[in-house]
């Protein structure tokens, strides 16, 4: 009895692929000898089956351009602060570029400058349009970027 | 999870627009598609509870209704994915408490693992385990009189 009301509130998890190899195996034998707990998990199946049958996902070929759009319409509305959002992605690539410079600076030892940082990350930009941020990244690039997981 | 492609649209629209106005406070403690999903699956609860205050069908009226659909339903399970099934099985799900809901589709729909879920939802393993189950206890009870399980 003991070992019936254990499986009954393991299966579930038995049914999920979730328990132990050990702790499954106990479940599924228990199963085999037991009609009630057969049916229980013939319920299961019938469930995910019928409930949750997944159907091919249709997101119009204009999902991402409704989502900009909503996007741009918010920044309309609100006033992003200066230096915020917008510094992340330069200073970091600014850090970037400055790593790979020292990695290479020592060969000549010649004095450089901030565009010479710059220049030796590949990045080919100025550097006040780094600094500054007058060039804040587009909202794509932000949103491409954090759901690459970059 | 929402039943019908305008919702899910919509829903997924505003998600992505919350997300996108959150970025500066994703701390990657958790990953960036856990961070997303609890976006997403916290949205999709907003809709299904303005859903149940607005509630439409009452068990026994649903059941009085289209009680010989249900059970052709579930003698035929392979028929679910046809799409003059996919109404009766939104109203169904609709009957269980939002939560409930979710947490099934996580598992079921999302196949997410246990710890998964935990991390979107936000709570304990164990309290994953406990909400499954008597999620699925709640769907049973609900159709075992159309399923001929009656002693189960």
């Amino acid at each position: 009895m003991r070992e019936h009301d254990e499986a009954v509130s393991r299966l579930g998890e038995f049914y999920d692929g979730q328990l132990a190899q050990a702790e499954a195996e106990a479940c599924r034998l228990h199963i085999e000898s037991c009609p009630q707990c057969r049916a229980s998990i013939k319920e299961f199946e019938r469930i995910s089956t019928v409930f949750f049958t997944v159907k091919e996902g249709t997101s119009g070929e204009d999902f991402v351009q409704k989502v900009m759009a909503r996007i741009e319409t918010d920044s309309d509305r609100l006033e992003e602060p200066v230096g915020s959002a917008w510094l992340r992605l330069p200073v970091f690539a600014l850090a970037m570029a400055a790593a790979a410079f020292l990695l290479i600076a020592n060969v000549d030892n010649e004095p450089f400058t901030l565009d010479d940082l710059l220049l030796a990350g590949n990045s080919g930009a100025s550097h006040e349009s780094w600094v500054l941020g007058a060039q804040p990244p587009d909202a794509d690039d932000i949103l491409t970027s954090a759901l690459e997981g970059r | 999870m929402l039943g019908n492609p305008a919702d899910a649209d919509e829903a997924a629209q505003e998600a992505f627009v919350k997300a996108f106005r959150a970025i500066n406070a994703f701390e990657s403690r958790s990953g960036f598609s856990t961070w997303l999903h609890r976006i997403a699956a916290n949205e999709c609860l907003d809709v299904l509870r303005r859903r149940a205050r607005e509630k439409l069908d009452s068990w026994d009226a649903l059941t009085e209704l289209e009680g010989s659909r249900l059970e052709r339903l579930l003698a035929e399970p392979d028929a679910a994915g046809a799409s003059e099934t996919s109404d009766l099985i939104d109203r169904i799900l609709s009957q269980l408490p939002p939560d409930y809901r979710l947490i099934l589709a996580l598992r079921e729909l999302r196949g997410f693992s246990y710890e998964e879920i935990a991390e979107v939802l936000e709570c304990s393993l164990d309290s994953v385990k406990a909400r499954l189950r008597r999620a699925r206890q709640e769907l049973q009870k609900k159709l075992r009189h159309f399923s001929g399980s009656k002693d189960v």
